[in-house]
């Protein structure tokens, strides 16, 4: 098999190159990643997550017009719903260049996909994996998604690049056996997959493999590691970790290809942390939820350069009643469509009327702010400045995301975890509220006095008077 | 917060009935109707306390169907026009620039639910909704009184306004007719609608009707009193007096004498027949001025708007398009397709086919390349799928009236009505298709002057 590896070093549609790098062995690094046919993405950058292949809240046309982003990451659980076989994506009509995953969810072509079994984030399952099969979520329900099957889905659905199937522990802290099996599993699960790659498929049209390297400490899985860097380097487009610290001390041969992380920074420091230790890609799922929640994130890197005692807030909350007439953009320097078009006002509106343009237009500044955020990050690396730059950053800006006091949007099956029974409703009823107002009716009827606090708003609010 | 006081308060108005069944005194102001402004368009009517001028372009030669442009104070708007609905001050997750792109340049807001949120205080402290929303074409405004009777089902109509309880704490509260101007003045609307009393159609309380609809008279000219801007914001008054036609041309004549720029007839879309409609409908275009824009409020299925346009109305809404779209189903010129049934789950056909909107126009062409199983895969799961549907619903209704409009000024109506009902209700055989196909004497040539014509009457249904 490795008689012809240098010949098999690039992938035909996919390469990438390490521009700038601080150290050879651990570190920040500016990188470019190219596939044919697309624009060089500029690495470190953000991957779009996606929910059943779109970003959640942006429409294809909005996705295009008003955002940049250059790569989504899709899962295979969303596409699945009984059973994987028959699913419909499998039948997308395709012709020979093309990718039926991309046809499916009607992608840009100049968009890089990336499909991996699961969804950023994951939701444990109750179910453990198996030595064929890990466990999946779908929306109508937990599932087992065989690694055969799911090599098949690879090469059918054609992503620009498949992330392999890891055996990823995600209940507690796992046993040294445990983890001795998820780095055993792994390891044997990539190579059903290299040897699948190499029977069946021309060069040309079969993807990328980024492989993926479980969330254990790389001395417990060296042996993987090893054999990637030996045996199945010629395969590997990159490499998918679920954890940073993956990143530090990897075998030299592995060095120079793109790393994406899976991991879940949960503020824009976790981010700089993972970009330090040579992250090139980051699925940032911190973006949706601040979306989600009303927040508008406002951090720029490294920050504003000017004497402030107290850290700022990384995010505006903007279901706060003091942004109700604000006709100032989300923050202040942001050029995105929802900050030159409109205004914290009509944003905290959205958010009050549960209008579902709320989160489409903060998916869009909060998107925006990320672009900046990492153009700057990459320029500060290419500089040298980089780590003074964090340090500025660190001391300028709160530790902490915003606390969340809005309700988001409706929460869906795949999205949360069921605890068992007895559990209080996920979502609140929408449409219970007139049977308070009902039974008010009929106290109002037989002369018992109402409270008037809040129809004393509403007459404030000029929609009628008091009587 | 403040509440802004409506300029003249009920009580001063409502004294005892300034109705009397012929002596209708309008504001002097009002009376005077200038056509010399529009010396160039002879059909070009305006009123000096009017905001907007209605030039009709041409009339089909065997219908009442007629194309004509509207100009508003953001831009004119060519009509007949179909105006979706946008609650809350957004089309159900369309950003305005999307809005746009379905050809939309007249969209409604609700006052109610704007009276509620943002609220009166902070529309005016923002400077009105079309700043609220980004939005720089034209917004009608209903009065809120509509909501205040089909959200609010413990609402109580009295000669003052609405009483309904605050559906926070229960308190009994009020809605006048000026307090709707004064709301819909904040909101800063290019069309705003009188607080009219609403009752279901279908109501066998015969006095009722004829109570709402004289109510609705006085109303009117609450609302023409207290409306603080009549040079930039258009009042238009709202026809009732239910299924009986006499009481719709008693009410007719009556708010036609009040000379707003524009006439709407209510009440209806509320579950009467649809030959019961279309009667409505035609009694009040055939007394109703023809330079004025005629609006039916309410309706939104593509059959309805096609009758009501044989018929001689001009202007429509309806949330129906935008909310069946959030469940799925798309409007397509075949019928509604419901792309939650399994048996699109592998169609990877365009929603339409050949539709134009940019969901269905391929990627080659610069559209997004949406097929049924993406929407299939989508809808009820994740809100843009909603976005994707509600767009192609938008523009599937607003190209149709485009279609309609050059049927209309190629004088080929008759045709274009017939091929619609025959596509549209293609392979189905409900026996109100029957009742739609009534509509063809519309369309026949007429034999003696259409206005004495009523379109559809039993002997014909019979015949068919």
């Amino acid at each position: 098999m490795e008689q012809d590896s240098a010949a098999h070093q690039q992938h035909p549609m996919l390469s990438f190159s390490v521009a700038y790098a601080k150290s050879s062995t651990v570190g920040p690094r500016v990188g470019r990643l190219t596939r044919v046919g697309q624009k060089a993405i500029k690495t470190p950058h953000y991957v779009a997550t996606t929910s059943r292949g779109v970003v959640p809240h942006i429409s294809h046309d909005t996705l295009q017009k008003h955002t940049a982003v250059s790569s989504i990451y899709l899962a295979l659980e969303d596409f699945i719903e009984k059973r994987i076989t028959g699913a419909p994506i499998f039948k997308t009509p395709a012709k020979d260049s093309e990718s039926p995953l991309r046809n499916y969810v009607a992608a840009q072509d100049d968009v890089l996909s990336i499909l991996g079994p699961r969804r950023v984030p994951a939701l444990p399952c109750p179910v453990h994996n198996t030595g064929s099969a890990i466990s999946i979520c779908t929306s109508v329900g937990f599932s087992q998604l065989k690694v055969d099957e799911y090599h098949d889905a690879l090469r059918t659905l054609r992503p620009d690049i498949a992330i392999t199937m890891a055996d990823v522990v995600m209940h507690g802290t796992a046993s040294v056996k445990r983890i001795e099996k998820s780095a055993d599993r792994t390891h044997a699960w990539l190579r059903d997959a290299c040897e699948q790659f190499t029977a069946h498929e021309k060069s040309s049209s079969k993807p990328a493999i980024f492989a993926a390297i479980p969330p254990i400490a790389n001395v417990q899985q060296s042996l993987y590691l090893q054999d990637l860097a030996e045996e199945y380097r010629y395969m590997l487009s990159g490499l998918a970790i679920y954890s940073s610290t993956t990143a530090v001390d990897l075998p030299q041969a592995l060095f120079d290809l793109p790393r994406m992380s899976l991991s879940e920074p949960g503020s824009p420091h976790s981010i700089l942390k993972d970009v330090a230790l040579g992250v090139d890609l980051l699925c940032i799922p911190f973006i949706g939820f601040a979306s989600d929640h009303g927040i508008a994130l406002v951090f720029e890197f490294p920050g504003p350069d000017v004497a402030i005692d107290e850290p700022q807030h990384l995010g505006v909350d903007l279901w706060s009643i003091e942004n109700e007439a604000s006709l100032l953009p989300l923050s202040p320097h942001c050029d995105c469509f929802t900050c030159t078009r409109h205004h914290k006002a009509y944003v905290h509106h959205l958010l009050q009327a549960r209008e579902m343009l709320a989160w489409t237009l903060l998916q869009i500044h909060n998107l925006s702010t990320m672009d900046r955020f990492f153009d700057a990050c990459r320029k500060s690396i290419a500089n040298g400045s980089f780590e003074e730059d964090v340090e500025l950053f660190t001391r300028r800006y709160e530790t902490d995301m915003p606390a969340k006091t809005g309700s988001g949007p409706r929460i869906r099956g795949y999205q949360i975890k069921s605890s068992g029974g007895g559990e209080a409703r996920k979502n609140e009823k929408a449409w219970d509220r007139f049977d308070g107002v009902a039974q008010q009716m009929a106290e109002a009827e037989s002369g018992l006095a109402t409270a008037e606090v809040d129809s004393k708003q509403l007459e404030d609010q000029g929609i009628a008077e008091r009587v | 917060m403040r509440c802004r006081k409506p300029a003249i308060s009920f009580r001063r108005i409502s004294r005892p009935s300034c109705y009397q069944s012929h002596s209708f005194h309008t504001a002097s102001t009002r009376a005077e109707t200038s056509v010399d402004e529009q010396a160039s368009s002879p059909m070009s009517v305006s009123s000096h306390s009017s905001a907007l001028v209605f030039e009709l372009k041409a009339r089909c030669s065997t219908t009442q169907a007629r194309a004509s442009i509207l100009h508003l104070p953001h831009g004119s708007v060519e009509l007949p026009i179909f105006m979706p609905v946008a609650t809350q001050a957004s089309l159900k997750g369309l950003t305005a620039e999307q809005l746009e792109e379905t050809g939309c340049r007249l969209c409604l807001n609700n006052t109610y639910h704007l009276g509620l949120k943002p609220g009166q205080a902070v529309l005016d402290a923002i400077g009105g909704a079309h700043k609220l929303q980004g939005w720089n074409y034209n917004i009608l405004t209903d009065s809120g009184g509509f909501q205040m009777v089909s959200l609010l089902k413990l609402a109580k109509v009295t000669e003052e306004g609405v009483r309904f309880l605050s559906p926070h704490d229960g308190s009994p509260m009020l809605l006048t007719p000026e307090h709707s101007m004064s709301l819909q003045n904040s909101i800063g609307s290019d069309i705003i609608m009188q607080l009219d009393d609403v009752i279901q159609t279908t109501s066998p309380d015969h006095e009722r009707m004829k109570e709402a609809m004289e109510r609705s008279i006085r109303w009117l000219d609450r609302c023409i009193a207290s409306h603080q801007y009549p040079q930039k914001q258009n009042l238009f008054c709202i026809i009732q007096g239910g299924l009986d036609l006499k009481l719709r041309r008693q009410c007719c004549e009556a708010m036609v004498l009040r000379d707003t720029p524009g006439i709407a007839i209510g009440g209806l879309s509320g579950g009467e027949a649809k030959d019961d409609f279309c009667k409505v409908v035609h009694a009040c275009t055939e007394v109703l001025p023809e330079g004025k824009p005629r609006y039916v409020m309410g309706i939104g299925y593509p059959e309805d708007l096609i009758v009501a346009i044989a018929l001689g109305a001009d202007m429509f809404d309806c949330v129906w398009p935008t909310r069946t779209a959030r469940f799925g189903n798309a409007i397509t010129s075949t019928g509604v397709l419901n792309l939650k049934h399994a048996s699109y789950s592998e169609d990877f056909s365009p929603i339409e086919p050949g539709c134009g909107c940019s969901c269905c126009r391929p990627k080659e062409v610069g559209g997004m390349g949406i097929s049924r199983a993406l929407i299939y895969h989508l809808a009820a799961k994740e809100t843009a799928g909603a976005h994707l549907l509600t767009m192609h619903n938008v523009h599937h209704l607003l190209s149709l009236m485009r279609m309609v409009r050059n049927a209309i000024i190629e004088d080929r109506f008759p045709q274009f009505v017939q091929e619609f009902f025959t596509k549209y209700f293609k392979a189905r055989r409900h026996n109100w298709l029957k009742q739609i196909m009534l509509m063809r004497p519309a369309c026949l040539p007429k034999t003696t002057p259409a206005r004495n014509v009523m379109p559809i009457t039993r002997d014909l249904l019979e015949a068919i």
